[in-house]
């Protein structure tokens, strides 16, 4: 009952948070009307696009030697194709444990196909329905045999009126969706940047690096009309499970919708300018049943425990001439890197492989981000370049835990140069360079005691030029 | 360093083989313009197919039994390669065949080519460039396994695969394409069983679960399967089109992890129309891909040629292809099997192979019936030959008959009929001699081999094809 009225209060907490963040809507996507008839029009969108994608430098990093520990993302730890902390490569190291591979694959958006159907069904609604199918070419695992399953990957249903817009169905998320932005407007919109893993793409551009992806779920969101440039959106999304360990006393409940929004201003200036801020917050309670075992008795007992996924970003960008310019960051407990809420063994203390002396608490990490992007655009050419660094905050736990050498920051630096061949073939080559470094695992004495000192961290440099084409309609 | 040696020289020995072999196209998809508009062009084409298919003959052979016992009435027994894996070597059912081994089966089945989705745009860049995108999602017709529950959107069965996703340019100075799109070894083979024999059939299905199914791939024609790369194609020069890729690597799974460079692929073709009533396509192909084993620098390498040829003389069509190399696979160029390569107790040695394929049709107004003739070899490897515990693939033979019947330009009714036969080598002849100082017995070879085992079955099958 009292984690009943915990997650009841964070319920109202969530309404709160969401009227005091801030948000604007994703960039239109270009689409094509192909049939208007009797108040209806089916539109389509979409891209096809293949790069050339050569990588060098150290593959997942070995465990500093010293004593046996796990090193936070180490291959094998995350699903294949699913990307987690650091780079480790689909067995493509050498005996020296170096990365040196080149592939072909689709780059940060993937091959996409989008129909929409729309209805005007008076003077003042106009109901809109919307489907992407998202596909990469390259096949998991360089399985040239595998299928390559399309993803619905968005699919919902807007109501538009001169009250706003009401979406259902399933569409982007909120949160880190200004760093995502930027990324795509101004860095990695036609070009691959890290490829997310080496097994499957998309692409993540400077995801992971101090961009937030925002990720795809299933919601109901409702954004307000645009009135000098601001808008606000809200919505409430099917609550994301973080665990993904199978361990049933790990954060396996999520009893009630997460919200996410954001208040963005978009505004011209000048002859030709403009700017857009925009800052956003998620927040999501979550559960685990915790199971104790009385050791004189032997009775088991349970009792339910909560806590609070949360985020909040921001940034902005803007437009002056050929120049342009974008930053943001965030800080999310519990929230991830790089794809917000996709499980990963780096969300919480509950790596069982990497137990510390007092066992896995299950406490949630902290995450930190910035990026920052620069293009310039002359005629038909657009060069860029982009920093930006995610970091993970240490665990009390963490830092007494010599089975675990805990993520410490991936850094990105990046360039671009895009040649825009016509309005609708981009030929893109970009560089990448990726490093991440690991705390390095506490040293503890013979008491299982910490010392205060550690082993050297890990550390992981890997370079990628990316070479390719993208046709989008 | 030595890695980086052997890389250029597999890139520069890839270069060379293509420059000596030739291609040939996949056969031209028809469209139905959707909307012309502002200089854009959306365009679709697929179809939808279904078949009965009944298949009736041996199931997947048991190992022969090795009659050289010893004093006790022991002898060391073997496994038969392909036993438990779909699309390996044979024709493998879990549950399908009975008693006494045999196969007797009828399904409701996706034929050739499955049910496709496709669409494409076309745009004018310039005055003499176009850029095409196209992407084609296939399905099937049949559950995984005949297990309707697969039917809940499980990725064994009723996703769509984005089998292409390519964009092109085409100018006078050529074609490039870029994406998911088709290979190029084994072209020329595929486009004879495509045309010739099966684009409105089913021939083998290649497994029993599900699957479009193989035509005659397996049994002397090879696929060229579908991979992210890039494609260029010189324009047509009296007949003569040179075309190269360069595709995304394949690994071969669990054996040669490493994939580190992209493999090339090329084909050179010659068409020429002697008269209206005669013309003619040649074709050879190449493929050359470098492989390592992970954290290591031991290598080895992939490689094929292929070549082949169409004749149409009036109502009569002949194809005649033939494959060899090594690594390749039984149906798919790079295919991941264990057919492809030895144990790891032998060093994961890649097999050679060889195919050979002849296909007649003749065609009367909406009538076309085809005869085809195919068989794939596996070389043994000199491991494979003093493996007593392993009776390795040695032949896959097909011989098929197609009727086709076009009811109008868009449907085709169809019946056909397929012979497959798979031939292993058997193993080699061994008994026990004893044991060692840990009581392991001791193996000794004799002459020759176990029964080699077979498996030959038929398959009938009638269905009709829409498409657009």
């Amino acid at each position: 009952m009292k984690t009943l009225n915990k997650l009841r209060w964070s319920g109202a907490c969530l309404g709160l948070c969401l009227a005091s963040v801030l948000f604007w809507s994703r960039s239109a996507a270009a689409e094509v009307k192909l049939v208007e008839t009797d108040g209806w029009t089916f539109s389509i969108n979409g891209r096809v696009n293949a790069f050339l994608s050569g990588g060098r430098g150290d593959d997942f990093p070995h465990p500093t030697p010293g004593q046996t520990h796990l090193v936070m993302g180490a291959d094998g730890r995350a699903a294949n194709g699913v990307p987690d902390v650091g780079w480790p490569s689909s067995g493509q190291e050498d005996m020296n444990n170096k990365y040196a591979a080149i592939r072909v694959r689709s780059g940060v958006l993937p091959n996409v196909l989008g129909f929409g159907l729309a209805n005007q069904v008076s003077d003042t609604l106009v109901v809109k329905a919307y489907v992407e199918l998202w596909s990469t070419i390259e096949t998991l695992g360089r399985d040239k045999w595998a299928p390559i399953i399309a993803e619905a990957r968005v699919g919902y249903f807007t109501a538009s009126g001169p009250w706003g817009t009401a979406t259902a169905g399933r569409m982007l998320g909120w949160l880190g969706r200004m760093s995502y932005d930027i990324d795509l407007a101004y860095g990695h919109g036609y070009g691959v940047g890290l490829p997310c893993t080496d097994s499957l793409g998309p692409a993540c551009g400077h995801i992971g690096t101090g961009a937030l992806f925002p990720g795809y779920s299933a919601g109901i969101a409702y954004s307000t009309p645009v009135f000098q440039g601001v808008q606000l959106n809200v919505g409430m999304y099917d609550p994301a499970v973080v665990s993904g360990t199978g361990d049933p006393g790990d954060w396996t409940h999520a009893p009630y919708p997460r919200g996410e929004g954001a208040l963005t201003v978009t505004r011209p200036f000048g002859a030709s300018n403009s700017f857009k801020l925009g800052v956003e917050g998620l927040y999501q309670p979550i559960a685990r049943v915790v199971t104790t075992t009385d050791p004189t008795t032997m009775a088991m007992t349970s009792k339910n425990a909560t806590a609070n996924i949360w985020g909040v970003s921001g940034g902005g960008r803007v437009e002056v001439g050929p120049v342009r310019l974008g930053a943001s960051g965030f800080r999310g407990h519990g929230t991830g890197i790089g794809n917000v809420l996709q499980t990963s063994f780096s969300l919480s203390d509950n790596d069982g492989a990497a137990t510390g002396p007092n066992g896995l608490t299950y406490a949630l990490r902290t995450f930190t981000g910035f990026y920052g992007q620069g293009a310039v655009v002359i005629g038909k050419l657009q060069i860029g370049g982009g920093y930006g660094m995610a970091m993970i905050d240490q665990l009390a736990a963490d830092k007494v835990n010599s089975n675990l050498s805990v993520l410490h920051t991936q850094t990105g630096i990046s360039a671009e140069v895009y040649y825009y061949l016509a309005d609708s073939v981009v030929f893109g080559l970009d560089y990448f360079h990726f490093k991440a470094s690991w705390y390095g695992a506490p040293i503890l004495d013979a008491n299982n005691q910490a010392t205060g000192t550690k082993l050297a961290g890990e550390l992981q440099n890997l370079d990628f030029v990316n070479l390719g084409v993208t046709y989008h309609w | 360093m030595r890695i980086q040696n052997s890389q250029v020289r597999g890139v520069l020995l890839g270069c060379v083989t293509l420059g000596a072999c030739l291609v040939g196209t996949r056969p031209a998809v028809a469209e139905v313009t959707l909307m012309e508009k502002d200089g854009w062009t959306f365009f679709t084409d697929g179809r939808v197919n279904v078949f009965g298919s009944v298949g009736f003959g041996d199931g997947f052979p048991k190992p022969s039994v090795n009659t050289n016992v010893d004093a006790n009435g022991l002898a060391p027994q073997h496994l038969l390669a392909g036993a438990g894996q779909d699309f390996t070597e044979g024709f493998y059912s879990a549950a399908q065949q009975n008693a006494n081994g045999k196969y007797l089966a009828t399904r409701v089945r996706s034929g050739f080519l499955g049910s496709i989705l496709a669409f494409g745009t076309k745009r004018q860049i310039t005055e003499t460039t176009t850029v095409r995108a196209y992407i084609s999602l296939w399905g099937t017709a049949e559950s995984y396994a005949r297990d309707r529950t697969q039917d809940l959107g499980k990725s064994t069965s009723k996703g769509f695969d984005v089998r292409e996703g390519y964009l092109s340019f085409d100018g006078p100075w050529g074609t490039f394409g870029a994406g998911h799109i088709s290979g190029i070894f084994g072209g020329m083979s595929t486009e004879i069983d495509y045309l010739y024999a099966h684009a409105f059939a089913l021939g083998l299905p290649c497994l029993d679960v599900y699957y479009p199914t193989c035509g005659h791939v397996g049994t002397g024609a090879i696929s060229p399967g579908f991979a992210p790369g890039f494609v260029y194609t010189t324009r047509d020069v009296d007949g003569l089109r040179l075309r190269v890729g360069l595709y995304d690597p394949v690994r071969l799974l669990g054996a040669w992890n490493r994939a580190p460079i992209p493999r090339p692929e090329g084909a050179l073709m010659y068409e020429r129309k002697l008269s209206p009533e005669v013309w003619f396509k040649l074709q050879v192909e190449g493929l050359y891909q470098p492989l390592y084993k992970e954290g290591s620098d031991q290598s080895t390498s992939v490689w094929g040629v292929a070549a082949g040829g169409r004749l149409e003389v009036g109502p009569v069509r002949l194809g005649l292809s033939a494959f060899r190399g090594r690594g390749l696979g039984v149906y798919v160029a790079l295919q991941n099997s264990g057919a492809t390569f030895s144990g790891p107790d032998t060093g994961e040695q890649l097999r050679s192979f060889t195919g050979l394929y002849a296909q007649t049709a003749f065609v009367s107004g909406p009538w076309q019936v085809s005869f085809g003739l195919g068989r794939l070899i596996d070389d043994q490897l000199a491991v494979d030959k003093v493996d007593f515990a392993s009776s390795n693939l040695k032949s896959q033979t097909g011989g098929s008959i197609v009727l086709n019947y076009a009811l109008s330009s868009h449907l085709v009714l169809d019946v056909d009929y397929f012979l497959f036969q798979t031939d292993w080598w058997g193993a080699p002849n061994a008994r026990y001699n004893g044991a060692d100082m840990n009581g392991t017995p001791i193996v000794m070879l004799l002459p020759g081999v176990v029964t080699p085992e077979k498996q030959l079955i038929s398959f009938i099958n009638i269905g009709a094809t829409f498409h657009w």
